[in-house]
């Protein structure tokens, strides 16, 4: 039986193992939290381009090794996830073209909110149809969960949007969390201890920041990065801030899944597929996911090389195709839980 | 877990509403004070157009509907479209439309959780009771502490002015720009040559 | 609709309740525990509170089509509260045809005492000491 990554490299499955987990969270966190308050614009372009790719290919490594060989009693559950993922993303996508066809701001409060309640209600339905497959829970309090959101987002369609923005890189730590619970469960206490470094950095940022001079940089870059954090519709705090801690969240979401995710989620060496049930079943199977993995870190070479030609037109179009693994985490996570 | 979560994913729903009512109260303007400014006359300008910087006053900037990576103007300046907010005291309305999908998903949200609040085997009533009371508290009080923040800012009343003489009396392009601290006023040749005339008496009222 | 409207139906909604759980209290039949004609004194309200607040005027010219307004709205209310306080209590609690009756009328009565307090309120004191 080979290896798991973590042990491979030295990771042992120790109680003081958990304390090496939390310290290196907590020193991801420390130096994303120093560098993103010091310099957010720069640091959002370096951690963006070094780690976009790579993290999705993890995040892709390692789903694969969870994914079950087949979907059985759960196809009705995948075939939802799918179509929401592959059509919530391409609507996405699509707004924007629409909007450019019209000079009316309302509109887009009303595609996004329809966008948003469309991803409401398919997240809700997911979860509602987890409920009923082993191991079952009590899944009634969705639908009113569900709809409250659903108020939330008419009443301001984009709040919602930029709280998505927010509150994604913390899936990561979620994810983490779960893994930990199922490969090592006698590391969670050290790892919830340092979780709570994540939002002492960001109060220790907000204290620092949120009166601070407004961000130079009147390059289409710089401003794309202010308009992610959502500088245009949280106005009442200094844009510094806003960007230092979407920063901060974002590096650490790629800290998780490019450094700890691997340590300890992948069992075996990432190149080694004997652990991913789809390829276990041989044949074009295998192959097929050999070459997605391949072709993925084509992709990540490829994505690196439109960096460098053009940042900011590159960005715009990852962090589009980039809501594709939002999206897929989201049913995979109802998976582990 | 799941009482938690449902505690704050309530508390959100709930906790955007006077939120959202608070944010139709315009910011107040910002006082006044001395800047920097200068006039300039460029005979070749098709129009007369005043540049503002950003970190002068306070405008919202929104992306451009379309999405994407802002388009560039003149000198590598992104070209963004600003909201500039009239009256202080006029409040923007409110999509009609928004509201009732908001009020429906508001009934649903509470009918629906009612009932399983209710349905539940085990421990019903007063757990059950206690979250709706929470949220509807949270309703309650955030909307309370909002209503205390104070009514929206009225418009002032009219009050007689002296009508000063006109140097000029037209359109302008008014130009918000990141960065800089003038105000610059670029003239075109026809309303500087307007200006040289000198100014006209006001029309009396 | 602005900030003033939402303060407006937070206060119309305590004071709705606080007319309706006291006659839901005391009027719905023996079967409902104390903890659940307390619930539904709260629950029902904020249920219809909604649709008759953000929803129906929506549809009217207000304030011409106020009466019109009222009647719909306060048909649709007493209705809604009964359909809701079926789906929840009707079938866990054992209750025959009368009960069920006597809990129909319960509701609607507190319904018309909450609406006839409200229009004394409107036309006797009004809202402008909460701007």
């Amino acid at each position: 039986m080979s290896s798991s990554f973590g042990e491979a490299v030295g990771l042992h499955a120790k109680r003081d193992s958990g304390a090496l987990l939390a310290a290196s969270l907590v020193v991801i966190a420390i130096a994303s939290a120093l560098l993103a308050g010091w310099m957010p614009i720069a640091f959002s372009i370096a951690t963006v381009f070094l780690f976009a790719g790579p993290h999705n290919w993890c995040e892709a490594r390692y789903i694969l090794g969870r994914l079950p060989a087949r979907a059985g009693k759960l196809w009705g559950f995948f075939t939802l996830s799918f179509v929401g993922i592959v059509g919530l993303t391409a609507a996405f996508a699509y707004i924007p073209s629409y909007l450019q066809n019209t000079s009316e701001v309302l509109e887009a409060d009303t595609l996004y909110g329809v966008w948003n309640s469309a991803f409401v209600l398919w997240i809700a339905t997911l979860i509602w149809m987890r409920s009923r497959t082993n191991p079952r829970f009590d899944g009634g309090w969705v639908w009113p969960v569900a709809f409250f959101l659903l108020a939330g987002i008419w009443l301001h369609p984009f709040a919602f949007s930029i709280a998505i923005v927010y509150l994604h890189p913390l899936m990561a730590l979620w994810l983490l969390d779960r893994e930990l619970r199922r490969s090592h469960p006698d590391w969670r206490p050290a790892y919830h201890a340092g979780l709570l470094v994540v939002p002492l950095l960001l109060i220790v940022l907000f204290w620092q920041l949120h009166d601070a001079p407004v961000l130079p940089g009147d390059d289409p870059v710089s401003l794309a990065i202010q308009q992610h954090a959502g500088d245009w519709i949280l106005t009442s705090v200094s844009n510094h801030f806003l960007v230092a801690a979407h920063t901060f969240l974002e590096t650490v979401h790629y800290g998780v899944w490019v450094i700890l995710i691997p340590l300890i989620g992948y069992r075996s060496k990432p190149w080694e597929l004997n652990t991913i049930p789809a390829a276990r079943r041989g044949g074009a199977w295998r192959r097929g996911v050999m070459i997605l993995l391949l072709f993925g870190l084509l992709i990540v070479a490829v994505l690196w090389a439109c960096f460098l030609m053009d940042y900011g037109t590159t960005r715009y179009i990852y962090f589009v195709v980039a809501l594709l693994h939002v999206l897929a985490e989201i049913p995979f996570f109802l998976r582990m839980i | 877990m799941r009482y938690p979560l449902l505690t704050v994913f309530a508390v959100f729903g709930l906790g955007l509403v006077p939120h959202v009512a608070f944010a139709d109260l315009a910011p107040p303007p910002p006082a006044a004070k001395e800047v920097k400014f200068v006039v300039e006359v460029d005979e070749k300008a098709k129009g007369s157009k005043l540049i503002v910087p950003q970190t002068l006053v306070n405008p919202r900037f929104r992306p451009a509907p379309g999405g994407g990576v802002p388009k560039e103007g003149n000198g590598g300046l992104a070209v963004l479209e600003y909201e500039v907010e009239g009256d202080a005291a006029v409040e923007p309305a409110r999509n009609r439309n928004h509201l009732m999908i908001a009020g429906v998903a508001f009934t649903l949200a509470l009918g629906l959780g009612g009932i399983w609040i209710v349905r539940r085997t085990g421990r019903s009533g007063a757990r059950g009771l206690a979250l709706l009371v929470a949220a509807g508290g949270v309703l309650a009080v955030s909307t309370v502490v909002w209503a205390n923040a104070g009514p929206p800012p009225k418009p002032k009343e009219k009050k007689e002015v002296m009508l000063l003489p006109v140097a000029f009396d037209g359109k302008l392009t008014l130009e918000m720009v990141r960065g800089g601290d003038t105000i610059k006023l670029v003239l075109d040749k026809e309303a500087y040559d307007a200006i040289k005339t000198g100014p006209k008496k006001p029309e009396g009222k | 609709m602005d900030a003033a409207y939402f303060r407006m139906m937070a206060v119309a909604y305590a004071i709705t309740v606080s007319i309706e759980a006291p006659t839901l209290l005391v009027g719905l039949s023996r079967g409902h525990p104390i903890k659940h004609r307390l619930f539904a004194g709260f629950w029902l309200t904020a249920c219809t509170y909604p649709i008759l607040w953000l929803v129906l005027p929506g549809f009217f010219q207000l304030p011409d089509q106020h009466v019109l307004y009222l009647a719909v709205g306060e048909t649709f209310v007493p209705i809604a509260e009964c359909v809701l306080f079926w789906f929840a209590f009707g079938k866990a609690e054992p209750r025959s045809q009368r009960a069920t009756i006597r809990d129909f009328a319960t509701i609607t009565l507190a319904n018309l005492l909450s609406f006839g307090f409200g229009e004394l309120f409107n036309q006797n004191i009004g809202w402008q000491w909460l701007e």
